[in-house]
Order: C-alpha cells, then structure tokens, then sequence
C-alpha cells in the first residue's frame, strides 16, 4: 500500500474488525483447553468457527502487514533494503495466510 | 546515521529514542510496538497450529506437547499479556484519532489506567486458562 491515507485507514479498519474477533478466540482457549483432538477438529469443522477464524486470519495478517511496513519504514533507512524487507513480509504474509486459509478449508470439508 | 536518504533530503530521522525522557506515553507507545511485532510470530505460531491440527492427530499431539511445556505456557502468558495490552492501547488510540482523551492529564491518567487493566485482565484469565 502505496498511499499513506489508504494506509493508516486500512490499520484502523483492521484493527477494528479484529478486536471483537480477538475477545472471542481468547474466549474460545478458554472454553477448549484441555479438549481432545477430535474436539478441536470437529470445532474448526463448524462453519461458523471456520468462517470466523479465516476472517481472523485474513484480517490480522492484513493489519500485522501494515503495521510492520510503519516499524520498518522507521528504523530501516536504507531505502533498498527497506523495500526489499517490506517485499519480503508481505510474500511471507501472503504464504502464511494461504496455509492458514488451506488448512481451515480442510477441516471444513 | 549515514545513509541514501539522510544524504539526499537532509531530514532528521523520526523516533529519537535515545534523547527522549521517558515518560508513560512514550514507552507505551514503545511497548505498542514491541507487543506487536511479539503478536506477529504469534499469529505464526498459531497458523502451525492450525495447520498441524489438519494434518491429522500425531502432529496434533507432537503440537501439544509444546504447548503444554513450561516454555510453552510461558510464551501463552507473554502472549496473553501481549495481545491484551495492544488491544486496549489501541482503543486508546482509536480514542485519540478521534479527539477523545488528548489533554495531557488525561493522556497520563489513560496510560497507567492500560498499564492496570492490562495486568488485571491478563492475571484474571490466566487463572481462568489454566485453573
């Protein structure tokens, strides 16, 4: 994300969104400690909790990405290795939030 | 710093930490950071999880062993700790954003009020997790 304003909105959106998302999956450690691995399987396979925890995963990494691009806007000067760190956290972002979106896909289905 | 851009346009650079006196909104705005870039592997370690929970129960339970580990309860606590604080700072600086609690009292008084819940909220549901 090129432009600033598109940008620091893009954070507060995120941010936002994933809020309550956080409250209900620390709601949910708490109700699935100690569950079985066929508990915790059959509660991903939920549509509800798998829809949710996609969006969560989405929308964290969005918010993580842009986050991160301010922090090393800031300390990394140099303006090649600068696009060059901020490239490579957002292939990593792109990679991680696949596998998470896959893996939820497989429970699901 | 010697570098491409200072060289170029002669700007200072932006966060002086070294010459800055702490102060309470300064180093939450630091620990704002810090606890966030902490999430970032969180959020990592939890898509793992994610991903080991489809692959079937052996990686599943090779998963939990980790978890349950005394370093691996520990890294929760942190993260329980990490995501509380960035959640409620943040509301603090959604505030701000819109104009809400900038005078500088108020700006104190929010700050060490995040400092409290933070360590109330994180206390109250670590013994909820593990109790």
């Amino acid at each position: 994300m090129k432009n600033v304003v598109t940008h620091r909105k893009f954070q507060r959106y995120s941010a936002l969104a994933i809020s309550p998302l956080s409250i209900w999956i620390v709601y949910s450690i708490i109700c699935m400690k100690g569950s079985s691995f066929q508990e915790t399987y059959n509660w991903f396979s939920n549509p509800f909790n798998a829809f949710f925890m996609a969006a969560f995963f989405i929308i964290s990494f969005l918010h993580l990405k842009l986050g991160l691009q301010i922090i090393i806007e800031d300390y990394v000067h140099n303006l090649k290795h600068r696009s060059l760190t901020i490239l490579s956290i957002n292939i990593a972002c792109y990679i991680f939030a696949g596998i998470a979106i896959f893996s939820i896909l497989t429970m699901l289905f | 710093m010697d570098t491409i851009e200072n060289k170029t346009n002669k700007r200072p650079l932006s966060p002086h930490l070294q010459i800055y006196k702490p102060q309470i909104t300064s180093i939450l705005s630091i620990f704002h950071r810090f606890t966030g870039v902490f999430l970032a592997f969180g959020l990592l370690l939890s898509v793992i999880f994610v991903f080991f929970t489809a692959m079937g129960e052996e990686t599943y339970k090779w998963w939990n062993c980790i978890v349950n580990s005394l370093v691996g309860k520990g890294l929760f606590f942190l993260w329980l700790l990490a995501i509380i604080f960035h959640a409620l700072n943040g509301v603090r600086y959604f505030l701000w954003d819109n104009d809400i609690g900038m005078s500088i009292p108020s700006v104190k008084w929010s700050g060490l009020f995040v400092c409290v819940l933070t360590l109330v909220l994180t206390c109250v549901l670590g013994i909820l997790i593990w109790m």
